[in-house]
């Protein structure tokens, strides 16, 4: 079961290498583009159902 | 309680709270989703009811081990949303979301491929309705960009139908050989279940409907698209390669995702993708492994749209890139959030560990190994971007933009309880999914091996996700998928071809038929951002109201 646990805990480590880094080549590549470059696409806050709230409870913002 | 198809409930319901103002259509909805579920649960195994059609005999009820937990699960599902969107829905919306749980019964409690088409194409229809019922320009491009893929999909399902019944004589819905009338049917099957390349709808629409739509939206077309494919073709091999493709296409866009709701809108993608390929090795416990993912899915994918939902509801903005610390403001959200979250990533305690297990050691039972550790790497890949990124990034550090947040809704909290308690209950005791299964395969999920393999695997890739945290740091970016072929392509194709369908059709005569009205011959209406020809959707709609009339008389004939 060792063994077995260490088999499992390498191929998580080398997934999470594989997937994020290959993701990431990927996107930069050829899927991704800068939001608000295509039409009828989402996160424009001028189409949202519940625009932000004006006087809603204010969230500490990372000035960083 | 009497025993009747509870989709004419949810059908007979959408109309009458159609006619209803808002308040009392709001508990009007809740009490017919609760009539519903109470008429699914009570129908006993076996029950059946035929209509004769013009010579047809027409199963429109047929309860099995298969199609009941599908059922019930689309009733509770139905239940939940109508609870979660009781402030914020409208009365198109409830109407809209009744039909579509209807037709989506409607389908798996179908004997038959003819009233199988017919609630197939009734939660197109209905769906497109739920889409648009948001009221803004991107729900309404995204319905009509949807419109035609299913159109499609649906042409062929009704042209496999009609072909399979010409050539074999048999409308009845059972498991179908491959051969070329069905191959239609399944191709019909793989649009509504999202298969890998004809999956760009799910994420390009459910993200643009309203926040209760979406919880709707994420159960009832895969989900029965997972049931049709289980029923009629388990064992077919070809499939189990199509749901691993499915399952690591998802969590590969998911990671670059940074709308919340889109990156779990690819997250279905995926987990379909291991119910596809379940059904692909065919085995009594592989299709019971399906059921369970199907059944489990529901209820922890409703719960995280719920959280997310709840989260754009409050803040008004659904990118990571412009969310964070809303640790602080909605804890018990992010409570919620993370049930759902443990339950997608398959952590022992919560509802996705044992269907997940059962799902997976099917196929690894069923003598793919490939697929069994390729479905385990997309497992990576959900726990770091369902269970990690995203909640990372909304709710932990600080705001990267202005961000002020108005208060949740009670309604919004009961229905995220009441899944989040579902989803603990069957992960803490499976029997309780386990007994609605098709066939009584035993299955022991808590065993130490499984128990040490899932905390292995999810603990490593939380230290991996430490070391990865600003890889994954969000960027506002929009990920191209398949759909660029009929998003963009004619628009770019448009103005180079147009000069020259310009000259061939003033050579033509005059046709002797009123001319199409302006907007429409002009190319895209404004409100469709450009993006879709209305001429191609107005033509696809007429030919597949034509193949339609046409195929039921050759049926009929």
């Amino acid at each position: 079961m060792i063994l077995d646990a260490m088999i499992i805990g390498v191929f998580a480590l080398t997934a999470s290498f594989l997937l994020v880094l290959g993701a990431k080549w990927l996107g930069s590549a050829v899927v991704s583009r800068p939001a608000g470059t295509r039409a009828g696409e989402l996160g424009d806050p001028r189409d949202d159902l519940f625009p932000a709230p004006a006087a809603g409870r204010p969230v500490e913002v990372d000035d960083a | 309680m009497p025993e009747f198809n509870p989709a004419f409930v949810l059908l007979v319901g959408a109309l009458v709270v159609a006619m209803l103002p808002r308040r009392l259509g709001a508990i009007t909805t809740v009490a017919v989703a609760a009539l519903a579920l109470l008429v699914t649960a009570g129908l006993p195994l076996g029950a059946t009811e035929t209509y004769d059609f013009y010579g047809i005999e027409l199963t429109t009820l047929r309860v099995d081990g298969l199609a009941r937990p599908f059922a019930l699960v689309f009733a509770s599902i139905m239940l939940l949303g109508s609870v979660f969107g009781w402030s914020t829905m409208g009365t198109l919306e409830r109407f809209a979301g009744l039909a579509t749980a209807g037709a989506a019964i409607g389908v798996v409690l179908a004997g038959d491929l003819l009233t199988l088409f017919f609630f197939w194409e009734l939660k197109v229809t209905t769906v497109v309705l739920l889409v648009l019922a948001r009221r803004r320009a991107v729900s309404s491009a995204a319905a009509m960009r949807y419109l035609p893929v299913h159109l499609v999909g649906g042409v062929l399902l009704l042209g496999g139908v009609m072909w399979h019944r010409v050539s074999t004589g048999s409308l009845q819905f059972e498991k179908l050989e491959l051969t070329g009338p069905t191959s239609l049917i399944l191709t019909g099957f793989l649009v509504s279940a999202a298969a890998v390349p004809l999956h760009a709808w799910l994420p390009d629409t459910y993200p643009t409907a309203t926040v209760a739509a979406m919880v709707l939206l994420s159960a009832f077309t895969t989900k029965s698209a997972v049931y049709a494919l289980a029923r009629g073709f388990p064992g077919l091999d070809l499939l189990i390669w199509i749901g691993v493709a499915m399952a690591l296409f998802g969590v590969v866009f998911a990671i670059l995702e940074d709308d919340i709701r889109r990156l779990l809108g690819y997250h279905i993608v995926s987990q379909v993708g291991f119910m596809v390929a379940a059904i692909g090795v065919g085995t009594a416990a592989a299709v019971n492994g399906a059921t369970a993912h199907a059944t489990a899915h529901v209820l922890y994918k409703g719960l995280l749209l719920m959280g997310a939902g709840a989260v754009v509801y409050a803040t008004g903005r659904s990118r990571t890139s412009e969310l964070g610390g809303l640790r602080g403001v909605l804890p018990v959200v992010l409570v919620f959030y993370m049930v759902g979250a443990f339950s997608i990533s398959g952590l022992a305690g919560f509802s996705g560990f044992p269907a997940k297990e059962l799902a997976v050691s099917s196929i690894g039972a069923g003598g793919e190994p490939v697929a069994q550790w390729l479905l385990k790497l997309a497992s990576v890949g959900t726990f770091l971007s369902v269970a990690l990124k995203l909640p990372a990034f909304t709710w932990f550090g600080r705001a990267r933009g202005p961000v002020s947040v108005r208060r949740v809704p009670t309604t919004m909290y009961v229905a995220m309880g009441v899944a989040a308690f579902a989803n603990i209950a069957i992960g803490l005791r499976p029997s309780l999914l386990f007994d609605l299964l098709p066939a009584p395969e035993p299955f022991v999920p808590y065993t130490a091996g499984k128990l040490v393999e899932s905390t292995v695997l999810l603990g490593v890739t939380a230290i991996a996700f430490v070391a990865l945290r600003a890889r994954l740091a969000p960027k506002a970016t929009t990920s191209l998928d398949t759909d660029v072929v009929y998003r963009e392509l004619p628009a770019w194709l448009g103005p180079r071809l147009r000069p020259r369908v310009d000259v061939a059709v003033a050579s033509l005569p005059r046709p002797a038929f009123p001319t199409v009205p302006a907007p429409w011959r002009r190319g895209a209406l404004p409100e469709l951002g450009g993006t879709v020809a209305p001429g191609w959707l107005l033509g696809g709609t007429i030919a597949g109201a034509m193949v339609f009339v046409l195929a039921l008389t050759v049926v009929v004939g």
